[in-house]
């Protein structure tokens, strides 16, 4: 099973710890490098950080081959903006998306998308959505 | 009307001036306070400084009662996020936003957005606009009269339509011959005026 993550973030570290044990292969997507991030899963294995400025024109390279994604950036317009450029070619229940302004969340809760946040989610949540 | 923009650049200063001098009521929403100094400088006390997807922000800019909220941004994410909130907030507001890349037109074909202005296709028509008003086609060239036919055609968003002949600028010492609707008909009638598709067929000298 191969997870794409958008997104380096504090919530990054957490998922991966969360998720490496259900996954064959991680692969992380950020428009800049974040060295201390680097170093930090230096010793983990199947994990490939992918590093492109242009993922904003042509994001679709984080969806393909993947299984699950999340968009874990710091930033809730782009996790948000991924979102919907890929419920159209890709099962929405295999994204989650991190929201971190409580008004957003609400509304995206309430629209049913699929979105986490760090108040009410857990680690056993992450993993039951890849395991289910 | 009561009309909030999110997002302060020369295509949003512009349309907020054309609304203010309509009468309506306008209020900007930037994060950057170089850009509400703009508006400050020229318009008045008219922008909120912040993040047009924070709820508060926009709460605090009067969403509730505010007729249309008109996302500027030049990016789509921003104003992706900020109809959305708008639209959240207050169900009956008119949501127009600002498509900057054609790539994401379908993020935006949802009832979140009652319309969407797309940026390259409004450049796109002013430039084929301008070029099918001021251009013209050499069809031939009589050598013995010096003078060439010509012929310019009015296309679908010409300036020159609802014009008259008289009104329309050729070049220098043009004789128009005749008017060539859409359908076919060949008109002499030179005050009508000129209509969708039209094609003009005119004389002009040229240099012994």
């Amino acid at each position: 099973m191969k997870i794409s993550i958008f997104g380096i973030s504090h919530a990054t570290i957490n998922i991966i710890e969360s998720i490496e044990n259900f996954s064959d292969e991680i692969e992380i997507f950020d428009l800049n490098n974040n060295f201390d991030f680097k170093n930090e899963i230096s010793d983990k294995k199947n994990i490939k950080i992918n590093i492109d400025q242009n993922l904003i024109n042509d994001p679709k390279n984080i969806i393909e081959n993947s299984d699950y994604v999340f968009l874990a950036s710091n930033s809730d317009i782009l996790n948000s903006f991924f979102y919907h450029k890929f419920i159209g070619d890709f099962d929405k229940n295999k994204i989650q998306m991190i929201i971190l302004n409580k008004d957003l969340y609400e509304m995206y809760k309430s629209k049913n998308y699929s979105v986490i946040n760090l108040f009410d989610s857990s680690k056993n949540e992450i993993v039951s959505t890849i395991r289910s | 009307m009561y009309i909030i923009i999110a997002g302060i650049n020369n295509l949003s200063y512009q349309l907020g001036e054309g609304f203010i001098t309509q009468g309506n009521e306008v209020t900007f929403i930037d994060p950057k306070q170089f850009n509400a100094d703009r508006i400050e400088k020229s318009l008045g006390f008219l922008s909120i400084l912040g993040n047009s997807y924070n709820k508060k922000t926009l709460l605090e800019a009067g969403i509730n009662r505010a007729d249309y909220f008109i996302a500027a941004h030049q990016n789509d994410e921003n104003n992706l996020v900020s109809c959305q909130i708008a639209k959240f907030i207050n169900s009956d507001i008119k949501v127009i936003t600002l498509l900057n890349s054609k790539k994401n037109r379908e993020i935006f074909l949802n009832d979140d957005f009652d319309y969407i202005v797309d940026y390259d296709e409004i450049l796109g028509n002013s430039i084929n606009s301008y070029i099918s008003d001021y251009s013209n086609m050499n069809i031939f060239t009589d050598n013995d009269n010096y003078t060439e036919i010509r012929i310019m055609s009015a296309g679908t968003d010409s300036r020159i339509i609802g014009k008259s002949v008289s009104e329309i600028e050729l070049p220098n010492n043009s004789k128009v011959i005749a008017i060539i609707s859409s359908s076919g008909n060949i008109s002499h009638n030179f005050s009508n005026t000129i209509n969708s598709l039209d094609k003009i067929i005119f004389q002009v000298p040229i240099n012994k």
